[in-house]
């Protein structure tokens, strides 16, 4: 039994090592390397444990810490390479093991350090400090952020507070503070630096950003870098007016032309999108009647200017085509018919798998309607042979035959007589001839042929203690009395059928705009959901035994009368049958 | 053997506290799905171990039984790291193509 576990316990490790063997091998990456080994140590405890049970020596336990320790240590090497690498945005693991609100975290300090580093000779690091402290003391999320020595932000705390915060929540919450910190710094570099040269450095500091967070970033970039610049350059009062005019949930211009985004952040990403939209509306119909066409041309151009994979954002986002008229109108024609091509496409894919599918199933069911027709036609002509010479026989016109042989001739005739209705009900399924049948067609009363059915059937249901009620209004219809018969005979014979003794079956029948509608209820057994569907597919029975062409052959009939057919029921209850005919207006 | 046993016994379960300090770390920065998953797995193997151990600690020899208990405990320990594992390389496979 013990040896028996160990062997599975070295297959299972061995095969984990096969596993990390193959990630290493796909990624060749240090950490893995350490893992790798840690791993390759597992089977090897294994294997040794396996010769120390069977071989017991000296001191053998000594070799089961030591391997561990080993394990351990090879662990830790991998664990502390995997940290390294990530703290110095190493390699592609960087960008996919590194969580978004971590990325993001990182992407502000990127920025906020770019904007230090420009700001801090212009004004002091103090200063800087400073503005810091104020944005501490509003947003508590960025307690514990501090200037380094080399003029650099240290988040450590940050990532501690993100730690306490909803999983949820971190990503809102860090955007807010950070962009409040962010717009602060941009406001102090704007009062020593022309605004074109911060938006320069905008744009190349956003550039750089992961496509993973862009989503978060792109409101900010479309703000500072497409909208600011014009607020930057307006004049007291026009900038005054503008304030006035637009008052934003959310979005707040200040006196110097900044735009204040970070309260955006507390909204859902679509509606912070939909926000930012409405805003650059509003500011445009403002902008528009100060600088005329002007403005459009300018906004234009700054939206050009913006990294690619803002741009990207923007048209996933599909922000560009809402933006209002006499912007980027280009980019909205492409974006446009990039969006009627796609849905063209799928349309037309859609339309072609209809059609594909609506072709199979008529190739499959004409195949099914030939080779139903060939069969029961091959086998009507020896039947009729059959049955000349069963005929003959009967009448001892091939001698006399004795009592027992004539009982058994009858019976072979009883059953060549079932034979030949099962073939002429074959016979039925394919569709019905519409010319053979225009010839056929006569006005007669639904009532009519309902109480001839009713009267055939009367001794089945006598026999079963049923009861049958009919309500059928004097409705005409016009069509081949035959088959129509034929087809309503089925549907309430098979209701007779299954519905159990003393059951009721009710047969109504009623004016339904240009069509009778017939319907024919029982009480029976009920029809089980997924087998509704194929009740009308020929050969289709719940029952051994049956053949399963009587629904088919009421739905061929009726169909070829153009009617409608279909059932509705309820397991356990009963099933009703509705059956439209068109109706004869007299 | 005694002594030696011991003192590698103790510095084979404080490495795990070490370890544990760096992948905490890591998950801090990381976003590993099965992180639970794998910890799992090596919490049920580490305790196995230990299982393993304290007879030979305690009574000098070996107990067929305890050894028997920590092979059950470490096989589904590294079926849970396998199944960890297996998880991680699918999804790595996905990203990094």
């Amino acid at each position: 039994m013990i040896g028996m576990l160990i062997i599975l316990n070295l297959i299972v490790s061995f095969l984990i090592f096969l596993v990390v063997f193959q990630i290493y091998e796909a990624y060749r990456r240090n950490y893995l390397f350490w893992f790798l080994l840690g791993m390759l140590f597992i089977p090897i405890l294994f294997f040794y444990s396996l010769i120390e049970f069977n071989f017991p020596f000296r001191h053998r336990e000594l070799f089961y810490p030591l391997l561990v320790i080993m394990i351990e240590i090879m662990m830790i090497a991998g664990e502390k390479k995997l940290l390294s690498s990530i703290k110095a945005e190493e390699g592609e693991e960087y960008k996919i093991l590194l969580r978004e609100d971590m990325m993001l975290l990182k992407t502000f300090e990127r920025i906020s350090n770019y904007l230090i580093g420009r700001i801090s000779p212009l004004i002091g690091i103090k200063n800087v400090e400073k503005s810091m402290e104020e944005c501490v003391e509003k947003y508590p999320m960025l307690a514990g952020i501090y200037v380094a020595p080399n003029e650099k932000i240290v988040t450590y705390g940050i990532e501690k507070n993100m730690e306490k915060i909803e999983e949820e929540k971190r990503i809102k919450e860090l955007c807010i503070a950070f962009s409040f910190f962010i717009e602060k710094l941009i406001d102090m570099y704007a009062a020593f630096v022309p605004y074109e040269k911060i938006s320069e450095d905008l744009r190349k500091l956003f550039g750089r950003i992961d496509p993973k967070i862009i989503k978060w970033l792109t409101p900010f970039a479309i703000l500072k870098i497409v909208i600011e610049p014009i607020l930057r350059r307006c004049k007291p009062d026009e900038l005054t007016e503008i304030r006035i005019s637009v008052v934003f949930e959310g979005i707040n211009i200040n006196k110097n032309g900044g735009i204040e985004l970070h309260e955006l952040y507390q909204y859902e990403y679509k509606e912070m999108i939909k926000k930012v939209i409405k805003f650059i509306e509003r500011l445009h119909y403002i902008l528009l009647r100060l600088f005329r066409e002007e403005v459009d041309k300018e906004l234009t151009k700054n939206f050009r200017l913006l990294p690619n994979n803002i741009k990207e954002e923007m048209y996933r986002a599909g922000l560009i085509k809402y933006l209002p008229s006499g912007i980027l109108e280009e980019e909205k024609l492409t974006f446009m018919s990039r969006e009627k091509l796609i849905k063209e496409l799928a349309e037309r894919k859609r339309k072609l798998e209809e059609a594909y599918k609506r072709l199979s199933e008529a190739k499959l069911d004409r195949m099914k309607a030939n080779f139903i027709n060939i069969i029961a036609h091959e086998l009507r002509t020896p039947l009729t042979v059959i049955k000349t010479y069963i005929d003959l026989l009967l009448h001892e016109k091939m001698g006399r035959l004795n009592k027992m042989q004539k009982e058994k001739i009858k019976n072979i005739a009883k059953n060549i007589e079932k034979l030949e209705e099962l073939i002429n009900d074959m016979l039925h399924i394919p569709s019905i001839d519409r010319q053979e049948l225009e010839l056929r067609k006569e006005n007669f009363y639904i009532k009519d042929v309902i109480r001839n059915i009713v009267n055939e059937l009367k001794d089945i249901v006598k026999e079963k203690k049923q009861s049958v009620e009919i309500r059928v209004d004097d409705s005409m219809v016009n069509g081949d009395i035959n088959l129509i018969e034929k087809a309503l005979k089925n549907i309430i014979s098979n209701s007779i059928k299954y519905t159990p003794e003393r059951g009721k079956i009710e047969i109504e029948a009623d004016k339904d705009g240009q069509y009778v509608h017939i319907l024919v209820r029982d009480n029976g057994r009920g029809i089980k959901k997924e087998e509704l569907e194929k009740i009308f597919e020929p050969f289709y029975t719940s029952e051994k035994g049956g053949v399963g062409l009587g629904l088919a052959i009421a739905k061929s009939i009726v169909e070829g009368h153009d009617g409608r057919i279909w059932a509705e029921s309820e397991f356990g209850k009963g099933t009703t049958f509705h059956i439209l005919l068109k109706r004869v207006r007299k | 053997m005694f002594i030696p046993l011991v003192a590698l016994f103790i510095l084979s379960i404080v490495l795990p506290a070490i370890s544990s300090y760096y992948f905490n770390l890591l998950m801090r920065f990381i976003k590993v799905k099965r992180g639970t998953i794998l910890v799992a797995g090596a919490l049920t193997v580490w305790l196995a171990y230990i299982f393993f151990m304290l007879p030979w600690i305690f009574i000098g020899e070996d107990m067929p039984e305890v050894r028997l208990l920590s092979y059950i405990l470490s096989l589904v320990g590294l079926l849970i790291l396998s199944y960890g594992v297996f998880r991680i390389y699918f999804d790595w496979r996905e990203v990094i193509k």
